[in-house]
């Protein structure tokens, strides 16, 4: 019985020397305060060593510099495709290409994680595969570099700005986000004049001052309601903050607080007749006058 | 990675633990496949040479494992009789965090509309879910795959390119009619707010139409098109200015014919009035000229019509 329990104990202690090892490089005075905690007889370098030679035995690589011992090769790996390596490889190309150092740095560590879980076959192909034409960044934003990064600056001091925008003027915003998209950045965020959301592309920046008010954390949002009619009615699918306040069986009107106000106005114009804003008014005034301009760029006056 | 196999040196030679190896030996298996209580006293007796107490050291080195922190399954008649390693200590950590980055990295591709891409990415994130044991990890991955309403199997179909060009009977939920069975000749995918669309010609209505991705429910038959048939189209002409002009991106089937002091002259290949006045009407006011007249007449027309909502005093 009590050799039972020791082989027990032996098998433990070897994985517990694994377990730790796998997450970090150990003296022997490391592994011999792992082993205390689930065994009470002292161990000796000689009886340490020993373990570590089962676990080279099993084909682990385990290297020794000075007193510490590293694992060089994890006990379990991540397999993946070539075309799964090819999609890993453009992942990290697009995180590049979004040029946020944020971002860069929170997936460079993720790759480090997955790396660390590769064959040195899979490490090899992957380091080839970032260097093929096929990983290289798809959208590229690099003329707008200085422009993402000061942006970054904005978020990180979360403070009020006053933005003058191409074409807008100026207007007071707190910035909440950078996104992009297939052609353009944008910077995200809250207007507290029309209590909505907007988000301005970053080229259309042409100044940009920061208030010395910080921006709210609970922003209050105008809705924007809209009626849509017939088979879009019936296909609608809800936006993240939308919701539906009324609904017939051939009509359903929904609010709608967080999208951008013009990109909400052009997908309304974008349904046709199948959808007419409701509120706010001024919103529909400028339905009215977009629909007025199109009709006379169409050859005839509008009414 | 473990590299346990037979061994030419006598084990017991060497400045080895035998019980360690042997817990390691099995955990090694387990890594691999799941095996059953036969396999693997097999694998010790045939890599130690101990045939005698074997199923007690098995059950013993299972209890070890256990213990380190490995959860395995109890060989039943409901799974094979196997010891299968449900998880283990060694799995990647990956976390909450790391689900978020890459999750904010694939709501700017499904911005950028690539489907192929974010249809890739979507089969990495599963890759890797199936190699965590964290569920914080799992959970943001999966709540958040863009398609996560469309059929695997229809999808891996769809982006294959196999339908293109060819006629398929699709089971369709439509909004209107129900389940029904629709005869369509796929042209292109294209993602719009994160929905996927497949666009072509649509036998029902003899009319270009889209269908929602989600809403094919399955692939009845594929055939080849008659080869005197033709997909019914006319060329279009438009340009736009402003914001419109800078952020324009051609469809599949559009080009830039000039570019010329912030105004993009464009050709669209239509098929249908539906499908180009939904593209031209997200231009807004940055549209300025449309031809062929017949065209711009008809969406003209259009204009009115949805004017007309605006005109009268209701709500």
């Amino acid at each position: 019985m009590k050799d039972k329990f020791k082989e027990l104990d032996t098998g433990l202690k070897v994985f517990e020397i694994l377990k730790y090892l796998a997450k970090q490089d150990a003296s022997y005075h490391d592994l011999e305060r792992i082993l205390s905690k689930i065994s009470a007889k002292e161990l000796s370098d000689e009886t340490i060593l020993k373990y570590i030679n089962t676990l080279k035995y099993s084909g682990l690589n385990i290297t020794k510099s000075g007193e510490v011992f590293r694992l060089e090769n994890q006990p379990f790996m991540i397999n993946l495709t070539e075309e799964e390596l090819e999609t890993l490889a453009n992942l990290e190309a697009y995180s590049k290409s979004l040029n946020n150092e944020r971002v860069n740095k929170e997936f460079s560590d993720f790759l480090n994680k997955i790396s660390k879980y590769l064959s040195p076959l899979l490490k090899e192909k992957y380091i080839k595969l970032r260097e093929t034409s096929t990983a290289k960044p798809m959208y590229d934003y690099k003329d707008r570099e200085d422009l993402i990064r000061l942006c970054e600056k904005y978020l990180e001091d979360n403070l009020r700005l006053e933005i003058e925008e191409n074409g807008k003027g100026k207007f007071v915003f707190e910035p909440a986000e950078i996104i992009y998209d297939k052609t353009s950045v944008y910077l995200s965020g809250y207007l507290p004049e029309t209590a909505s959301n907007k988000r301005i592309n970053v080229k259309n920046i042409i100044s940009v001052k920061q208030l010395p008010t910080r921006a709210a954390g609970n922003k209050f949002l105008n809705t924007v309601v809209f009626e849509c009619f017939g088979r879009l009615a019936k296909n609608y699918k809800l936006k993240p903050s939308e919701k539906i306040i009324n609904s017939s069986e051939n009509s359903v009107i929904i609010s709608n607080a967080q999208e951008d106000r013009d990109l909400l106005l052009r997908r309304i114009l974008k349904y046709g007749e199948n959808a007419k804003l409701l509120r706010p008014q001024s919103l529909r005034d400028r339905m009215k006058e977009i629909l007025n301009e199109m009709i006379e760029n169409c050859g005839q006056e509008a009414k | 990675m473990f590299n346990t196999q037979l061994k030419s040196e006598p084990l017991k030679q060497k400045s080895i633990s035998l019980t360690a190896y042997k817990t390691l030996l099995i955990f090694a298996e387990l890594l691999k496949h799941p095996c059953t209580k036969e396999e693997l006293i097999n694998l010790l007796s045939d890599t130690i040479g101990e045939e005698q107490s074997s199923k007690d050291t098995l059950r013993r080195i299972i209890n070890t494992l256990k213990k380190a922190g490995c959860i395995i399954s109890r060989p039943t008649e409901k799974n094979g009789y196997l010891y299968s390693l449900i998880s283990h200590p060694f799995s990647p950590e990956f976390n909450k965090k790391d689900a978020e980055i890459l999750n904010y990295i694939r709501s700017n591709i499904v911005l950028s509309e690539d489907y192929k891409f974010t249809d890739k990415v979507n089969k990495l994130c599963e890759k890797l879910i199936s190699y965590s044991s964290d569920n914080d990890f799992k959970e943001e991955i999966l709540n958040n795959n863009p398609f996560s309403a469309v059929n695997p199997e229809i999808l891996n179909r769809l982006t294959s390119g196999e339908l293109i060009g060819r006629v398929v009977e699709f089971s369709y939920f439509s909004a209107n009619s129900g389940l029904e069975e629709l005869r369509f000749i796929p042209q292109k995918i294209t993602m719009k707010n994160t929905k996927l669309y497949i666009w072509g010609y649509g036998f029902k209505y003899s009319q270009y139409a889209f269908l929602n991705v989600e809403r094919i429910k399955g692939i009845n038959s594929v055939y080849e098109i008659d080869s005197d048939f033709r997909l019914p189209a006319f060329d279009v002409h438009y340009t736009i200015s402003g914001e419109s002009a800078k952020t324009f991106t051609p469809e599949g089937n559009e080009t830039i014919e000039e570019k010329e002091d912030g105004e993009i002259l464009v050709q669209h290949t239509a098929c249908d009035d539906f499908s180009l006045f939904q593209r031209l009407l997200q231009f807004g006011s940055d549209l300025k000229t449309l031809s062929p007249d017949f065209i711009n007449e008809r969406f003209l027309e259009k204009l009115k019509k949805i004017r007309a909502g605006y005109l009268n005093n209701e709500g």
